[in-house]
């Protein structure tokens, strides 16, 4: 579902490596948790796979789709959560759902249930009508959420997803996740809660100075790190810190 | 003292002193960059300052049989004041109301008049920035061709400092009043708005009032403004009497000038320290509040699935999420839908009201042929496309929401005809103000009517497709006030440029044909079919460009800087 291919990117005029040669494979219906120190990497690499800035080198497959090749395909299939969420405040929410509704083409009839469904999940019945600029940090998060579920992606990419999110809803989005998965689909999201990532990913991988340096289901990662019983001694090792 | 540091960090912050002089130590090629800019916008307007001083120089040419060679400075120093409260209602609001700094100031040990006083300080010097083009013509050709003393520099001086205080408190109180009386109302941006456009017709109003002539008085009114001692200047004045008082400090002599010089001083101190006084007690409340989460009704399935409506296409989806985002952003409706009704409006309003319509009128439908008439109101219209810098500023209004229009599965092309479906249908709102008008005034038929409103639409389509491709060429994206966005956006200054120079084109295109005795249809078909030429050619550069740019462009920089 996510093909990474020694994906690379320089700041300051190549001053700066952000990327360095990243390559990864996600597979359908898997939970893959992104885990890296502040200025690791995480943002950047997330926003070439989402076609947010073009990698320097390497290439980002989504679905079958290249993004450099045929990036309509390739973002049809995806959905992006970003960790701040600067969406339109001068729009309601329904204004906002109904023009991500158009624009991935979701017909009428199946936007409307999914819109309810989505809602109700996130217990936003009574705010969708308001305007964005009204919501909590919270509220902006979960109709974020609502719109990048709305036409049922095939792969779901989120940049620290449960930031801001109240328990419940987090439980509930982790639930969707799940299912979302169970369908075939694929979630890769990067977190800085490593409980979240311990106890809920299928496979994680850890990046650090822009190089994966890590990658496994948790069982291995505790192989590679010398038996270390949590996700937290691992990372600690493995970055340095 | 804390108001100083504050003042000048504001003024580091909002003349990016500081980014330059960092690029200057770190990267000498955007320095000479931003200062190549800043030298494009003076030498801009130097055209336009070169017209203007030739204009002051005939009209002290005129004024001098009279004895009444200060009307040049008085007139100066009205027009200035009219600008100052015509121009700054939505950039005072932005930089008062909805800068990001805001945030972090209220949150510091720091009073509530300070924070106004240092905003004021900001505008203040914005402000000499737009008025120093049409003072200091005045002032040198008074000051070189009449024999003054040398005390008139020095208080020129004082008088170009103190010139845009008054207007700005006025305007400045004003929104202070305005934002505190709607601040907790749910309705409060349209209150807003409707606020605004209140001002902006009062101040239209007294134009009116003050610069008309009743009908039977002409002889009068021109035997007292002409051949009374100062009536001239009395008349100019009547709107602005501060300018009168600065006009007698800066010519008078004696305990007059003394006493007109003190009125200026005083007035323009009461001013602002007012300002700070009523700063003190209600910019909190009208800054602090009203945002916050309100427990809305809940939707059932039906009213979800009514309030949802029809599907539409993503073009039509990209062109209402422009328009909806336009009229509800204040500034951005003032500065763009606003200037596009009131322009109309300042230029009628000095004809109307002087009585000179019908000398105009005759003289025009003598002159000109009907063809070439309904030419003419069709430039208006592309004029209006041109000068609402609804298109010009349209990417960049986008700002830290970017990211959206690059993430979703549309093509350039999609964008662009989204972007020009609403470009176009805020033009056509200027079809109305012209039907208006040709209705009232003009003898045209109403298929003629059709043709001029016609001829509009297409000579919008190159004033579009130009202030499109110029945003999208550098869209500036990482404003932190919504101002900076439409009015201190160098885009929309050299799309209005651009504009102006395929108009000027098409004018002498327009001319050639009328010189060599063409038929008046066919001077019409062929300015036209110029103008959808160019407009055509700018489209597919629009095009070719956004195919890069929706995928090059990098988002502001808050995350790379964050979390690389």
């Amino acid at each position: 579902m996510i093909t990474l291919e020694a994906l690379s990117k320089r700041y300051q005029k190549g001053a700066v490596k952000a990327v360095d040669e990243l390559s990864l494979n996600v597979k359908a219906g898997e939970i893959f948790g992104f885990l890296g120190p502040n200025g690791a990497g995480k943002t950047t690499t997330i926003k070439m796979m989402v076609g947010l800035l073009v990698p320097d080198e390497g290439t980002v497959t989504i679905n079958g789709s290249r993004m450099d090749q045929d990036p309509m395909a390739a973002k049809q299939s995806l959905s992006f959560v970003p960790d701040t969420p600067e969406i339109y405040d001068k729009l309601t929410g329904l204004e906002y759902l109904n023009f991500l509704g158009d624009v991935y083409r979701v017909p009428g009839p199946l936007r409307r249930s999914r819109i309810a469904t989505l809602l109700d999940l996130f217990e936003m019945r009574q705010a969708v009508g308001d305007l964005i600029q009204s919501y909590s940090r919270g509220m902006r998060q979960k109709i974020v959420l609502t719109g990048a579920l709305l036409h049922d992606p095939a792969v779901f990419i989120l940049d620290e997803p449960m930031v801001g999110l109240d328990p419940r809803s987090s439980s509930h989005l982790k639930d969707y996740m799940r299912d979302h998965c169970a369908r075939g689909n694929t979630v890769f999201f990067s977190t800085h809660v490593l409980d979240v990532a311990e106890r809920f990913c299928d496979r994680i991988g850890i990046i650090h100075r822009g190089q994966l340096i890590a990658t496994g289901t948790m069982a291995a990662l505790r192989e590679r790190a010398k038996q270390r019983e949590s996700l937290e001694s691992i990372f600690l090792e493995l970055t340095g810190s | 003292m804390m108001f100083v540091r504050l003042l000048l960090l504001q003024l580091r912050v909002n003349f990016s002193l500081s980014a330059l002089r960092w690029y200057w130590f770190n990267d000498r090629k955007k320095f000479l960059t931003s200062i190549g800019i800043m030298a494009l916008i003076v030498a801009s307007i130097g055209p336009l300052f070169y017209l203007y001083s030739i204009f002051v120089l005939e009209t002290f040419a005129a004024a001098a049989p009279l004895g009444q060679t200060e009307v040049v400075l008085t007139s100066a120093l009205v027009l200035t004041a009219f600008l100052i409260a015509m121009l700054n209602l939505g950039f005072v609001l932005s930089v008062f109301y909805y800068s990001r700094d805001l945030a972090l100031l209220v949150s510091l040990p720091l009073r509530p008049g300070e924070i106004l006083a240092s905003k004021f300080g900001v505008v203040l010097v914005y402000n000499y920035l737009i008025i120093l083009p049409f003072l200091l013509p005045a002032i040198g050709v008074f000051g070189f061709q009449s024999a003054i003393r040398w005390d008139y520099w020095l208080i020129s001086g004082v008088v170009v400092l103190l010139a845009p205080v008054i207007p700005l408190v006025v305007v400045s109180l004003f929104l202070l009043v305005l934002m505190r009386l709607t601040n907790l109302s749910q309705k409060r941006d349209a209150l807003r708005m409707m606020g605004l456009l209140g001002f902006f017709l009062g101040v239209l109003a007294l134009n009116w009032i003050f610069g008309s002539v009743r009908p039977g008085e002409e002889a009068t009114f021109i035997e007292s403004v002409l051949l009374a001692q100062d009536g001239l200047i009395h008349f100019v004045s009547r709107m602005y009497p501060p300018a009168l008082w600065a006009t007698r400090a800066l010519v008078a002599s004696g305990l007059t000038q003394f006493y007109n010089l003190l009125g200026y001083l005083l007035l323009s101190g009461v001013g602002v320290i007012g300002l700070i006084e009523v700063g003190q007690r209600i910019f909190y409340e009208g800054l602090i509040g009203g945002e916050e989460v309100r427990r809305g009704r809940h939707l059932a399935d039906d009213d979800l699935g009514r309030r949802l409506g029809r599907v539409h296409s993503p073009e039509w989806a990209i062109a209402m999420r422009e328009i909806k985002y336009l009229i509800r952003t204040p500034i951005f409706f003032f500065n763009s839908l606003l200037i596009l009704l009131a322009l109309p409006a300042i230029l009628l309003v000095p004809v109307v009201a002087g009585g000179t319509l019908e000398v105009v009128l005759s003289g025009l439908e003598a002159e000109v042929p009907r063809p070439v008439q309904l030419l003419g109101g069709g430039a208006f219209i592309g004029m209006m496309a041109l000068f609402a810098p609804a298109a010009s500023s349209s990417f960049s209004r986008e700002g830290r929401q970017f990211w959206i229009s690059q993430l979703i599965p549309l093509s350039a092309r999609q964008h662009i005809r989204g972007k020009l479906l609403y470009a176009f249908l805020l033009a056509a709102l200027a079809l109305p103000v012209v039907l208006l008008g040709a209705w009232l005034w003009l003898p045209w038929r109403p298929l003629e009517i059709v043709i001029a409103l016609g001829a509009g639409l297409i000579l919008s389509f190159p004033m579009i497709t130009l202030s499109l491709w110029i945003d999208l060429l550098r869209p500036y994206l990482d404003w932190d006030s919504p101002d900076k966005a439409i009015k201190q956006n160098i885009n929309v200054l050299l799309a209005m440029l651009g504009g102006s120079v395929v108009f000027v084109g098409l004018y002498f295109w327009g001319r050639f044909l009328f010189e060599r005795g063409q038929d008046p249809w066919m001077i019409y078909g062929g300015v036209l079919g110029v103008a959808l030429l160019i407009g055509y050619v700018f489209w597919v550069l629009l095009y070719r460009l956004a195919r890069i740019r929706y995928r090059f462009v990098d988002p502001p920089p808050n995350d790379e800087v964050r979390e690389r």
